[in-house]
């Protein structure tokens, strides 16, 4: 393992990368994308990795991404049937992302809906068209999608049409596998929801990987008219895994998001959710759930645009937070002058289990209409000593009943998980996390 | 047999002495009432008894069952049969009602060798315990006291009594905050969980709740201390005659 000490370094890394990867892309067919990955590319050289003086990054210390070469992912590995069938969720579809390649074989069809490989419904499209279904490169979007756009390969892509309704939910497993040395992976996906449609996706992010690695992914949502969306996330990265995630969501008049993102795993956890009302009248739903312990870090930072009128957005971010644990919230809400009769709330919980545990909680309203009901609040706090004592006067011995409790503080920020195998999943892990 | 022996008992809080010298004997089959002005300690005696962190043993010991109550953990105190219905009962958001009855009742049966009761088998045993004290089915997947009103709060005591079967129960102010409905039923529920081997502590201000359940020995708590013990009459009594009476005829 090369390991450079300095950014200048680290960048000119990158660079050669690109040169090698452009190299193997050599047959792209469509040269249009491959000038977008160039500039994007030249902008992120010139921006480079974010530094803690940004006041984006001010609690989150990249280093372990920035002071070593991660080598950029250039095959699949396999994941054995077993650990496939541990981690899908009865009742869904199931897609696999392997080391962010879709898999075909692995993976289900699902009836009058498009699904699969990015790359691949891109280039059954005719020439270009891709450019009408992936938004212009915006040079100011933060150096990780930048570099993302760079070296994407795959991605999962989803297309419900007008008026669908699917009522089983979609599963998405993304598994990275086993690397020997540190290595980048960089999936792409892009959702989009027609009018009136509805659906349940669940991504899970994990990996059987010993080694270190990082994901940088890029998701990009569209809601259409009266489109709904329940979308529930889990990451569950290995102890040595990395992953920034970047996810905007677009939402059109009268549609509807309910979204969770569970973190439980990972090193370095960098969580970026943009919000764009873009349409009257739509609802989002936003919960959170961050349990970290050891010295993990978990960074939420939201942002939710109000551009029109009469829409309403919840936030409730909660975190647990174990050992030497960082946790970060920084919820930005940004209403427009022309979005009267916002409705936009906004609360983060933290519960620490441990005085070495630091949680980090920065609200950020920007309210440019005059006629709106914004709130925000915070609260940090221990496990309570009257529960804990209420349960243990019934016969709960001291550790069950503080695992009982933790989870009754994680349960709030659950709710919207209509899925139950979901639920359950995600309750036991959390649980078997409190048992270590 | 002698079930609690509390000798002599001082406990602090904060450096305040709130019992100053506790003498009670329980035996099987019976039940005792406490009475007593605010203030007085009672609260504090059942907290003591329960292994409530909040307080401090100066002075004296408790037996129950001929073991050392004050050594042994919360948790072991209640496998070991002893119960306290709270005065104010706990609200725990995100924990459902049948979930913690169920991680409670499991873990008691546990320490008594007996086996785990398995979903199927809980259930039917809670929904027979609801019915003795009105409570809507829907209360097991509520989260516990989460919203309750004051009375539903007081039967859901009771109803995890009725589920956890204990030896010696300790009632405090259940009565309060009930109405009169109310009051019959979980007064029938108690004493249908009555047996010869099993005792109760029912601490009240009110005599009409003794009407119901109606108690061997009443006691009166002042100021950390019981100054006077009688039947039942007593009650009736206090009731007519107010604390200053108790406080006159005995010194404290
Ligand atoms: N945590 C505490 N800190 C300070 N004082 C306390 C604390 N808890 C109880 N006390 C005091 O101890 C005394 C006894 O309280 P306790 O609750 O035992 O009374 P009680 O007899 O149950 O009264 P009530 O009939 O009103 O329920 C009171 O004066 C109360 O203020
Ligand atoms: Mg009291």
């Amino acid at each position: 393992m090369v390991t450079h000490s300095n950014e200048t370094n680290i960048l000119q890394w990158y660079k050669e990368q690109f040169q090698k990867f452009a190299s193997r892309k050599n047959g792209e067919s469509e040269k249009l994308r491959f000038q977008e990955r160039l500039t994007a590319l030249d902008a992120f050289l010139e921006r480079g990795f974010p530094h803690r003086k940004d006041e984006n990054w001010r609690f989150t210390n990249i280093q372990p991404i920035t002071r070593q070469c991660f080598k950029i992912a250039d095959r699949i590995g396999s994941v054995p049937e077993n650990v496939l069938q541990q981690h899908f969720v009865e009742g869904a579809y199931h897609i696999v992302v392997i080391d962010g390649i879709v898999s075909d074989t692995l993976s289900d069809t699902i009836p009058s809906i498009t699904v699969g490989s990015v790359l691949r419904v891109i280039n059954d499209y005719k020439e270009h068209s891709h450019l009408q279904n992936f938004k212009p490169l915006d040079k100011t979007n933060s150096p990780f999608v930048l570099l993302n756009t760079a070296f994407f390969v795959d991605g999962v892509w989803i297309e419900v049409p007008d008026n669908v309704e699917l009522m089983q939910p979609i599963q998405i497993l993304f598994i990275t596998t086993d690397v020997d040395t540190p290595t980048a992976f960089f999936p792409r996906n892009r959702y989009s929801v027609g009018k009136q449609a509805s659906v349940t996706i669940i991504e899970k992010h994990t990996s059987i990987s010993l080694g270190e690695y990082f994901v940088d992914s890029y998701t990009e949502i569209n809601l259409g008219e009266q489109a709904s969306l329940h979308y529930t996330r889990l990451f569950e990265e290995g102890n040595r895994g990395y992953h920034v995630n970047t996810t905007r969501i677009e939402q059109h008049r009268l549609s509807s998001l309910t979204s969770n993102v569970v973190v439980l795993g990972g090193a370095l956890h960098r969580n970026d959710f943009v919000v764009s009302l873009a349409g009257e009248q739509c609802s989002s739903e936003l919960r959170g759930l961050s349990f970290a312990s050891g010295t993990q870090l978990i960074d939420h930072h939201t942002l939710i645009e109000h551009n029109y009128p009469h829409c309403k957005s919840t936030q409730l971010y909660k975190a647990i937070l174990d050992g030497k644990a960082r946790g970060v919230f920084n919820g930005r809400i940004y209403v427009h002058p022309q979005a009267q009769k916002t409705d936009a709330q906004q609360s983060n919980k933290t519960l620490l289990l441990c005085d070495d545990a630091m949680m980090h909680v920065k609200p950020q309203l920007e309210i440019f209409a005059d006629d709106v009901r914004c709130t925000h609040g915070a609260a940090v706090g221990q496990l309570d000593a009257t529960q804990l004592f209420y349960l243990r006067s019934r016969g709960v011995d001291e550790v069950s009943a503080r695992t009982l409790l933790t989870i009754g503080f994680a349960n709030e920020a659950l709710e919207g998980i209509e899925h139950l195998p979901v639920r359950t999943q995600i309750e036991n892990v959390v649980t078997r996390k409190l048992e270590h | 047999m002698n079930l609690l022996e509390i000798r002599n008992l001082h406990a602090e809080v904060e450096g305040t002495e709130i019992l100053r010298g506790v003498n009670l004997t329980i035996n099987v089959g019976e039940v005792h009432a406490i009475m007593g002005p605010n203030g007085s300690g009672k609260s504090t005696l059942a907290g003591v008894l329960t292994g409530r962190e909040l307080y401090t043993i100066t002075e004296g010991e408790i037996l129950y069952k001929g073991k050392d109550l004050l050594a042994m953990t919360p948790e072991d105190r209640a496998r070991e049969g002893l119960f306290l219905a709270f005065q104010y009962p706990v609200e725990v958001p995100g924990v459902t009602n049948a979930y913690f009855l169920k991680t409670a009742l499991n873990a008691i049966r546990k320490y008594r060798g007996l086996e785990e009761l398995d979903a199927m088998d809980f259930l039917k045993l809670v929904r027979s315990k609801l019915k003795l004290v009105d409570l809507d089915e829907n209360f097991l997947n509520r989260a516990v006291n989460d919203g309750f009103s004051g009375g539903e709060k007081k039967r859901n005591e009771i109803f995890h009594m009725a589920v956890l079967e204990p030896t010696l129960a300790i009632l405090d102010e259940t009565d309060s905050g009930l109405d009169i409905d109310a009051l019959r039923i979980v007064a029938d529920g108690v004493n249908s969980l009555r047996k010869p081997e099993n005792a109760m502590l029912v601490i009240t201000h009110y005599q009409r709740l003794l009407n119901y359940i109606v108690p061997d020995i009443v006691h009166v708590l002042v100021d950390g201390k019981i100054v006077k013990s009688g039947s039942k009459e007593l009650a009736i009594e206090l009731e007519q005659r107010g604390y200053d009476w108790v406080r006159e005829t005995t010194e404290v």
